[in-house]
């Protein structure tokens, strides 16, 4: 048989891999695929080794280089005013702001989407109890929630983590419910129907996948948004512990000295900033490669 | 008169078919209509009577062509049959069963027996899965094969129905009209049903098209021992596939019989009428001489008495509007008239079968008087 086509196998870690194939095929075409193919990559990797390329410990003080320069040999990037590397501390900070970031949303997403597929697709008095349950918790101010959480469950990367994914599952819950009630007229989820295809099925193998381009949208857009809010958190002090070097708590202290050592604030914040952009590319290139359509019509 | 006739509220007027594949007796199919949040504690709630009181029986390896204009309710009829739908009330009977509460494994195992075909190539395919994945689905769902058997399987459905084995891997958007369709046929044809119910399988084809689906449908049907509910808003496409015709309007089957009773002898003022509407090659009629006028009426709120008689030329006087006229047998009834010279597409002399029913409050008056007032002649 000449056809590469098989229903059963193909797949790497559940992800059927023509869209992998896909995949590569956008980023090796498109640029801005590339460049947030690049960023996303070099930031994953310099969080994930942060202890081996750390030139030093994060936490260590060491009061001589205060007097240097700022950009010395022995400390790229100076030192902040207890005199802890900064550069060691922006490495060890990517992984709680990325960790942070993609796991709030992660968390928001599941839940959000889950929520969004079922009310959607049930519709009726599911719909209202979920959805509204949803409005309800839209309504409360996101720092409120926040502030009850941590003072329930304490400090702690994980509570940041619930604490700002709660916020987002309203957005993912929304977005996806109205997706799920235009596809759900699509004659394609009645032949599932009757086929034989029992509901799970139905949800996850016929709407959901046709869902996925807003959500992707959506997820990159509000990585940025959490790791903002995770700064927040750091900085009222209901975050991770404050000697803990976050981009966001990095950026928040350094806000004292921005007269006189500007670096200290600025490079984090541009950090965040290029992190949020190579997230959005990135998210472009997954949208387009899973876009079966969009694709074929380049 | 026959009187025994008017008795028959419980079982179809007319019994044609010993043991039908397929029966539905007394089927209803109402819809809520969408209200506020005030209409629902203050005001009644109001239904869409999609399918108001249907009897109909399909046959082994036959096909019932079920005719009527857009909104008839001739697709939510489909989809109840199909059980894509719960029916409101009546009973329908697949096979000797009753299959009208079946959920779960039983109705699983009720689809592998009876199949869809859906009217919109395109949206009736999923945008994200391969021609191969969407036909390889019933497979796997009913562990029919896997793994190399269904690979020959999926190659096998795919020659059926004229597709390449080289379009196993390509998406729906990659496909022609026909050939999507050819597709959502081979899907339903995957499980070797019994029964098929396509739902206007030919109404988004050009017309070359839709004569390559038609003759692949009937050639399916000998090889395979189908039986078909065809829907269709369009007589001729029916004409050429069906055994027995139902012609539907607003809910109800106003006339059905045997292919050459409904197109050589039709004697449901509508249905006439719906012939009379076919453009003719001769040039015979005029084209403003059209007898319907304008919409049919809103099937929340449908009128009193027949249901045709707003918009009815043949209309009869106050017993149309008072009461609603049953579905009796025509064989040996007055009140019929000669079919129309220019319908006459089969020639049965204007004799009927004893299947051939209408619901029309003419059946029993005068023949001479109908005569006079039809507007055909």
């Amino acid at each position: 048989m000449s056809s590469r086509f098989d229903t059963d196998g193909g797949r790497v870690f559940g992800i059927r891999t023509d869209l992998i194939e896909q995949f590569v095929d956008t980023v090796n075409r498109d640029l801005k695929a590339k460049i947030g193919v690049v960023i996303v990559t070099l930031f994953v990797i310099a969080a994930i080794l942060a202890p081996e390329l750390a030139p030093y410990d994060p936490m260590a003080q060491d009061f001589a280089p205060l007097q240097a320069p700022a950009l010395s040999s022995e400390t790229p990037l100076g030192t902040d005013s207890f005199g802890r590397d900064l550069l060691s501390r922006l490495m060890y900070g990517a992984r709680i702001s990325l960790g942070v970031g993609l796991g709030a949303v992660l968390f928001g997403a599941i839940t959000g989407v889950l929520l969004g597929l079922v009310a959607g697709f049930y519709g009726g008095w599911v719909d209202d109890l979920l959805m509204r349950s949803v409005d309800v918790m839209w309504a409360f101010p996101w720092l409120l929630i926040a502030i009850m959480l941590v003072a329930i469950f304490g400090q702690g990367v994980w509570n940041v983590v619930v604490a700002v994914g709660f916020a987002y599952i309203d957005d993912f819950a929304r977005i996806t419910r109205g997706e799920v009630l235009s596809i759900r007229e699509e004659e394609y989820v009645l032949a599932a129907e009757s086929v034989g295809l029992g509901d799970l099925e139905i949800i996850f193998e016929e709407v959901f996948p046709n869902t996925v381009a807003p959500i992707i949208v959506q997820f990159t857009v509000l990585v940025a948004r959490a790791m903002l809010a995770e700064a927040t958190l750091s900085f009222l002090g209901l975050g991770v512990k404050p000697s803990t070097p976050t981009w966001g708590a990095l950026l928040g202290q350094g806000r004292d000295f921005i007269t006189t050592a500007w670096w200290i604030s600025i490079i984090p914040g541009l950090l965040i900033m290029i992190t949020v952009l190579g997230i959005n590319l990135f998210g472009d290139a997954l949208r387009d490669a899973f876009d079966v359509r969009e694709v074929d019509s380049e | 008169m026959s009187t025994d006739s008017l008795e028959t509220s419980t079982t179809p007027a007319v019994e044609s078919i010993d043991e039908p594949l397929l029966r539905a007796t007394g089927l209803q199919k109402y819809f809520q209509t969408e209200t506020g949040l005030f209409d629902r504690f203050l005001g009644e709630p109001t239904h869409v009577k999609a399918v108001d009181g249907v009897d109909v029986a399909v046959g082994e390896r036959e096909t019932l062509g079920l005719v009527g204009e857009s909104g008839c309710g001739k697709t939510t009829l489909g989809r109840v049959l199909s059980r894509l739908y719960d029916p409101s009330a009546g009973t329908l009977e697949f096979d000797g069963e009753d299959i009208t509460d079946l959920e779960g494994a039983e109705l699983k195992r009720l689809r592998k027996r009876v199949q869809v075909i859906f009217q919109d190539p395109m949206s009736s395919l999923n945008p994200r899965k391969t021609a191969g994945e969407i036909v390889a689905k019933p497979l796997e769902v009913h562990d029919i094969a896997t793994g190399e058997e269904k690979q020959e399987r999926l190659a096998e459905l795919f020659d059926e129905v004229g597709l390449q084995e080289s379009h196993l891997d390509r998406y729906p958007h990659e496909f022609s009209g026909g050939q999507r369709q050819r597709i959502g046929i081979a899907r339903a044809l995957a499980v070797e049903p019994d029964l098929i119910i396509a739902d206007e399988p030919v109404s988004a084809l050009d017309v070359s098209v839709q004569a390559q689906i038609i003759n692949l449908m009937k050639r399916l049907q000998d090889k395979y021992g189908l039986s078909y509910v065809f829907i269709a808003h369009d007589l001729s496409v029916v004409k050429h596939i069906s055994d027995r015709v139902a012609v539907m309007y607003l809910g109800k089957i106003v006339e059905q019989g045997r292919k050459e009773d409904i197109f050589g002898n039709p004697q449901h003022p509508y249905t006439r009428a719906l012939l009379h509407s076919i453009p003719r090659v001769d040039g015979k009629r005029k084209r403003h001489e059209s007898l319907l006028e304008g919409n049919p009426p809103s099937p929340i709120d449908p009128p009193s008495g027949c249901r045709f008689r707003t918009r009815c030329p043949e209309y009869l006087g106050d017993e149309c509007a008072d009461t609603e006229p049953e579905l009796r047998a025509v064989a040996g009834e007055s009140g019929t008239v000669a079919p129309p010279e220019r319908v006459e597409m089969i020639s049965t002399d204007g004799e009927s079968s004893d299947e051939h029913a209408i619901a029309c409050h003419w059946l029993g008056k005068s023949s001479e008087r109908r005569e006079e007032q039809d507007p055909m002649t």
